[in-house]
């Protein structure tokens, strides 16, 4: 049989979500990296002007106070790509962060302050600039936490 | 065909116009391990390289030097199938070693678009 070399890490998909995985249950390391999205190019006429992540592939935090985000968009024309934040699945939505431009970086969302802000539940929103067709090509990544809590070893109590 | 098949890659398209870019190399959760089987069969469908060069790769440790596959520079009309056999030679392109992995080596703007399949035997 053959094996993917780190089992745990399989990729949630929009279909086919990774549950255990995106709420951030089970494991977590720094190699608990999720692969909240991964690479998805979209190429799409001007007539749609928004897409947004279908609900089973986002996260749920709900134990967490912070996610680490690696962004990556290797290409965006026309658009702007939200990551956005939520204390329910209906909402209000808010702006974590906001991509217009490529750029490889890595964000925290914190519900203990900071500028990027998380409430419960995550997911990216891309939204045409209304009167062209748009691309983008990006990928998230996300961790539970923050990479000084992983830097930090804690003792475990018997 | 015969044999376990696992897919490298779905069919993936990565477009890049980032600026100092270089390429892409496979997220290591994406990476194969080879390591229990004799003979792979790689079958390599490419959409399209823009601007860039798809290499299949392979290394029998974790950390060591890759050694490349096939190397691809522009898009194909039919899948390329090749075969790696454990007992070539070490360091030859057709040795079959521990891990697979797929990287993109690019400069300035570039597309790429395809899908790997792997059949382990």
């Amino acid at each position: 049989m053959a094996n993917r070399l780190v089992q745990q890490l399989r990729t949630p998909s929009i279909g086919k979500p990774d549950s255990s995985a995106a709420t951030g249950e089970g494991e977590s390391t720094l190699e608990a990296l999720l692969n909240f999205q991964p690479y998805l190019t979209l190429l799409v006429p001007a007539t749609i002007t928004e897409l947004i992540l279908a609900c089973k592939g986002w996260i749920d935090g709900k134990d967490n106070v912070a996610y680490t985000m690696e962004a990556q968009v290797l290409h965006i024309q026309n658009v702007t790509l939200h990551v956005e934040s939520a204390p329910d699945r209906e909402g209000p939505w808010l702006d974590a962060i906001a991509f217009t431009a490529t750029t490889k970086t890595m964000v925290v969302l914190s519900s203990e302050g900071g500028s990027a802000k998380f409430s419960r539940f995550i997911r990216w929103r891309a939204e045409g600039d209304g009167a062209n067709p748009w691309e983008i090509c990006f990928r998230l990544k996300t961790m539970p936490g923050t990479t000084l809590d992983r830097a930090v070893q804690k003792p475990r109590v018997a | 065909m015969a044999g376990t098949t696992i897919e490298l890659q779905p069919r993936i398209v990565i477009k890049c116009t980032m600026a100092g870019n270089t390429g892409e190399i496979q997220d290591v959760d994406g990476w194969v391990d080879t390591s229990r089987y004799r003979v792979a069969t790689a079958i390599s469908e490419v959409d399209m390289v823009d601007n860039c060069e798809l290499d299949l790769e392979g290394c029998d440790v974790m950390g060591g030097a890759f050694m490349t596959h096939a190397a691809f520079t522009q898009a194909l009309a039919a899948a390329c199938v090749i075969t790696l056999n454990r007992n070539a030679p070490y360091g030859a392109p057709e040795h079959l070693s521990n891990l697979m992995r797929w990287k993109i080596v690019a400069s300035g703007n570039w597309t790429a678009s395809f899908r790997i399949t792997l059949v382990l035997k």
